[in-house]
């Protein structure tokens, strides 16, 4: 090293010139530069103080927009929602929202999208919502891209997705959140009720599973859970001389698991199921999420 | 006929360090730096007429002495790398455990000396020192609970309680 000259100045040594800096006196930036090498895990944890903790959750929304903006090529693709079966459009542009309708939809381009999306890392897409199970109906290769993309949510509405237990817990290994609302026609129980086992002996690790059944589903969960179901409500329906049990109220076992919430909840009928997802809609539930329709 | 042999010997460039020590280092080893490939450009220095006596030296406001010593080390010993392509980095896995041997002893510092190698190198623009920076920094985080994490790097946890159970919470999910 050729080090030619020295001014009078610089007489001290190089321990006592030397500034000390610390991992929080970087710049945001270079804070955040550290982050995205690390996992969703170590993510979670360097969140050991203010500055760390604001620095991580500021990166998750900044990568989704660049997402938006730069990464998913829009041809072909409109950036309305359309729900195909009701032809109910909701005006989603500020939400940031993308999807497409069956009218521009396009193949090639959407197999390109999902392609795109599947090679993103974790936590850049916050959420997937699946609606109606439209890609499933379509196309089983289609479906399963979807599935394989590691969003840190997944939401399916009314999926006709074949819940297989193998695909359940498949998918609570890649993902922070599962949300199953409306039961998906076949939807297997036994898939949920394993994921709800895996997270009781924490081999799962979930922030959070919401299951929205119907009925049958919600009372065979009920009993695969716990057989005796003495501890939840039960009451007796006697419209139009018609039998019917239902279990009322959510399950919150937050103490036990290691999880925010879980929530288990049954539906009464169509009219419901369209009443929670406007609530859901209404109250940016899935603001910022990508839906795929 | 005799000619006279021309010896090509290597562009020098001068460096200032913020605590005014003078460092002469190869155009080659230096091109590494954007940051200052840009002022050598820009200030017209490539220019052979000018001896490297004549030259002015590029001074580096952000870099102290020690620091810049250990940039113009890194920059030597990656001199012959292929140049960077952003694009293709960018697309690249983000990943800790291809830190190269030679980097790994290299970087085997003091936290300090690594802080103000990472601040050195993101103001010289030197990527691939940066990046590897980073990842030894990564991969003192990786594994630890907060806790190790905070004794590690000496910071204070500011948190109110609430904060703290809310933060506690979440990480629920991720302990072992």
């Amino acid at each position: 090293m050729a080090c030619i000259s020295d001014s009078p100045t610089a007489k001290k040594s190089k321990v006592e010139e030397q500034i000390q800096v610390s991992l929080l006196d970087l710049p945001n930036e270079l804070i955040s530069h550290i982050f995205s090498f690390l996992n969703i895990r170590d993510r979670f944890v360097v969140r050991v103080n203010k500055k760390l903790s604001e620095i991580e959750s500021k990166m998750g929304k900044m990568k989704t927009s660049i997402l938006e903006v730069k990464q998913v090529p829009l041809d072909n693709v409109s950036l309305l929602i359309s729900d195909v079966d009701s032809d109910v459009v909701y005006d989603v542009d500020e939400d940031g929202l993308l999807t497409w309708t069956r009218d521009v939809w396009h193949k090639p381009s959407l197999l390109a999208i999902l392609k795109k999306l599947s090679q993103i890392s974790i936590f850049d897409i916050l959420e997937i919502t699946m609606f109606d199970g439209l890609l499933v109906r379509e196309d089983r290769k289609l479906a399963a891209a979807v599935m394989k993309i590691e969003s840190s949510r997944l939401c399916i509405w009314n999926g006709n997705q074949t819940m297989t237990r193998s695909l359940f817990f498949e998918n609570s290994r890649i993902r922070d959140s599962i949300a199953i609302i409306c039961a998906c026609r076949n939807l297997r129980v036994s898939a949920v009720h394993r994921v709800y086992q895996g997270m009781e002996n924490r081999s799962i690790r979930l922030r959070q599973l919401k299951v929205v059944l119907n009925n049958d589903h919600f009372e065979l969960l009920l009993k695969l859970i716990d057989p005796n179901c003495d501890r939840f409500e039960r009451f007796h329906e006697g419209l139009l001389g018609r039998h019917k049990y239902f279990y009322h109220g959510h399950i919150k076992i937050t103490e036990r698991m290691h999880t925010d919430l879980i929530d288990i909840e049954y539906i009464e009928n169509e009219r419901k199921i369209n009443e929670e997802k406007a609530n859901l809609l209404r109250n940016g539930y899935i603001q910022d999420r990508i839906l795929f329709e | 006929f005799l000619f006279p042999i021309k010896m090509t010997s290597p562009r020098m460039i001068k460096l200032t360090s913020n605590d005014d020590k003078t460092f002469e280092v190869e155009r080659d080893v230096i091109k590494q730096s954007v940051t200052v490939n840009t002022l050598i450009t820009d200030l017209n220095m490539d220019d052979e007429d000018v001896s490297v006596e004549n030259q002015m030296a590029i001074p580096l406001p952000n870099v102290d002495a020690a620091t810049l010593e250990m940039v113009i080390t890194w920059c030597k010993q990656h001199r012959e790398d292929p140049p960077r392509n952003e694009e293709e980095e960018e697309k690249k896995e983000k990943r800790t455990d291809d830190i190269p041997e030679w980097d790994k002893t290299f970087l085997d510092v003091e936290q300090s000396v690594l802080f103000a190698l990472i601040l050195a190198a993101n103001y010289m623009d030197i990527k691939g020192l940066l990046d590897n920076c980073c990842k030894t920094v990564a991969n003192m985080i990786k594994g630890k609970t907060p806790d190790e994490i905070r004794k590690h790097f000496n910071i204070k946890n500011d948190f109110t309680p609430e904060e703290e159970e809310q933060i506690r919470k979440e990480n629920a999910w991720c302990e072992d």
